[in-house]
């Protein structure tokens, strides 16, 4: 198919409207953001410490020796780092809100690395130094407390290498979920029930108060994220209203709130989607939210049927009920107080957020200039053509198409986003812009190579994360 | 930045625990 527009759209006339000041007030203040950022921080670093407190503060037990201590305390650690994982993973938003729920996880995955080579660490050194005390394998001879904590290392690290491999291993995503959950709860419990089976810190109401709590805590937690929240999300259910081909293999699906519509979410966010089955079920999936609040409640997402679930997604009848968690993520214009103007790059369907985030520009009738530079493999499998060129009479919007394998005629960009390009099409002011970036890690990746090269601060340039496993 | 953040978090974090290990380790050899 021939491309019917100018691939590189000349500047749109600049609307000149009177609410440019009103569209950056809404910007989230940085002080108040990185205030909140490092309060977790610190609290984080708190709850990590508490254990060690705690455990120094009553009786202290006869020295092991400096190695068998040692070891001991990097395991309190790793505990320590496993129930975090719970609270980072439990999409509380007073959590993920100043960080971005994509660097949440993404946080989550390096700390269980962390974690399992501290417990590790802890195994290592017993299993070099007092192989004696390990005692035997065999569980049903082995002392209980042991195997506990066997089980619970085995677990961990399933958990680790069944995430990391994930697609090699073939799992499908919703059996990951299901295994995730078990494999996690499981060598959670059972790595509590070795340190009240070792029972070496177990013996004064201070450590009783801590385990009590921690155990208390995570069940909490456990209720909250699987009982209450799905039965909040039962309460305000969500309809299918309209179904659209966008191009580029892209469905939209348009939802109305039965109930609570979405509060205070930001353009760019994303929501935990899920179609035709109970909100206690595990089948959800992220996806943007492709609209912008401004024309809300309804909320829009778009889909690539990618050959997993999303398949049956993209063909959901209108009707359905649906379920959305959210809103989460910071891949937001409204988080970039004072921009001058906006550089943002997408590959393929991470044109979503994006677009989202183009909507509440248009909607306020922002007259801050955008470069737009939109890769795909082939001009058919660019989504939202037709919107994003009629964006142009509304915003400052340069728009960039970069095709892969361009048809007969095309004298547009053709190849790799690479710096040569960057430098054709960005304007010299625009190093000091943010740029946000959407598209396939490689992509993404070469982009922030290139762009650093070419003098943008690491500060200007974002990006979201859209594969979380 | 956002990713270097989470990867000097988890560096930090580990840092902490190894640290209070340490504490942990000679506290106890004083009893």
């Amino acid at each position: 198919m021939k491309p019917e527009i100018d691939p590189v759209g000349a500047d749109a006339a600049a609307a000149q409207p009177e609410t440019a000041g009103a569209s950056r007030a809404r910007a989230d203040s940085p002080a108040i953001v990185w205030t909140w950022a490092a309060g977790l921080i610190l609290a984080g670093a708190l709850a990590l410490a508490a254990p060690y407190l705690v455990v120094m503060s009553g009786p202290r037990p006869p020295s092991g020796g400096r190695l068998w201590d040692f070891s001991v305390g990097l395991g309190f650690g790793a505990l320590g780092l496993a129930a975090l994982q719970f609270a980072l993973t439990g999409r509380l938003r007073w959590l993920t809100h100043p960080f971005g729920a994509d660097i949440v996880y993404l946080f989550h995955r390096y700390l269980s690395w962390a974690a399992v080579a501290l417990m590790l660490g802890h195994f290592g050194i017993f299993y070099v130094w007092y192989q004696l005390a390990l005692g035997e394998l065999n569980p049903l001879t082995a002392r209980w407390e042991l195997t506990a904590a066997r089980l619970s290392l085995l677990c961990f690290v399933a958990l680790v290498v069944s995430s990391q491999f994930r697609e090699r291993l073939g799992l499908r995503y919703e059996h990951w979920r299901y295994i995730h959950i078990a494999l996690a709860v499981t060598g959670f419990v059972a790595a509590v029930a070795h340190v009240l089976g070792v029972g070496r810190f177990t013996e004064s109401p201070e450590q009783r108060a801590l385990w009590l709590g921690v155990t208390l805590g995570w069940l909490a937690l456990l209720i909250w994220v699987r009982i209450i929240r799905p039965w909040v999300q039962i309460r305000n259910p969500w309809q299918v209203v309209a179904r659209r081909d966008e191009g580029g293999g892209v469905t939209t699906l348009e939802l109305e709130p039965l109930g609570r519509p979405l509060k205070n979410w930001k353009p760019g966010q994303f929501a935990w989607l899920s179609v035709g089955r109970s909100a206690f079920a595990l089948k959800e999936h992220p996806f943007t939210i492709s609209t912008a609040p401004e024309r809300g409640p309804n909320l829009s997402f778009s889909i690539k049927a990618l050959g997993d679930d999303t398949e049956q997604l993209v063909q959901t009848p209108v009707g359905t009920r649906a379920y959305v968690d959210g809103p989460y993520g910071a891949f937001s214009v409204d988080r970039k107080a004072g921009a001058e103007g906006f550089v943002m790059i997408a590959g393929g369907v991470g044109i979503t957020p994006i677009l989202s985030n183009l909507h509440a520009l248009q909607s306020r009738r922002d007259p801050r200039p955008v470069v737009l530079i939109y890769a795909n493999p082939d001009w058919d499998s660019a989504a939202f053509r037709d919107e994003l060129q009629a964006m142009q009479s509304d915003l400052r919007l340069t728009l960039i198409h970069v095709l892969d394998d361009a048809p007969d005629g095309w004298q547009g960009e053709t190849g790799r986003v690479d710096a040569a390009l960057l430098d054709r099409h960005l304007p010299p002011e625009s190093r000091d812009w943010p740029h946000m970036l959407c598209g396939p890690g490689p992509m993404i990746d070469a982009l922030r190579a290139a762009l650093r090269d070419g003098g943008v601060p690491a500060r200007h340039i974002d990006f979201e994360i859209f594969e979380l496993v | 930045m956002r990713p270097t953040l989470a990867l000097t978090l988890t560096l930090l974090a580990t840092l902490l625990i190894v640290a209070l290990s340490v504490w942990m380790t000679f506290s106890l050899d004083l009893i």
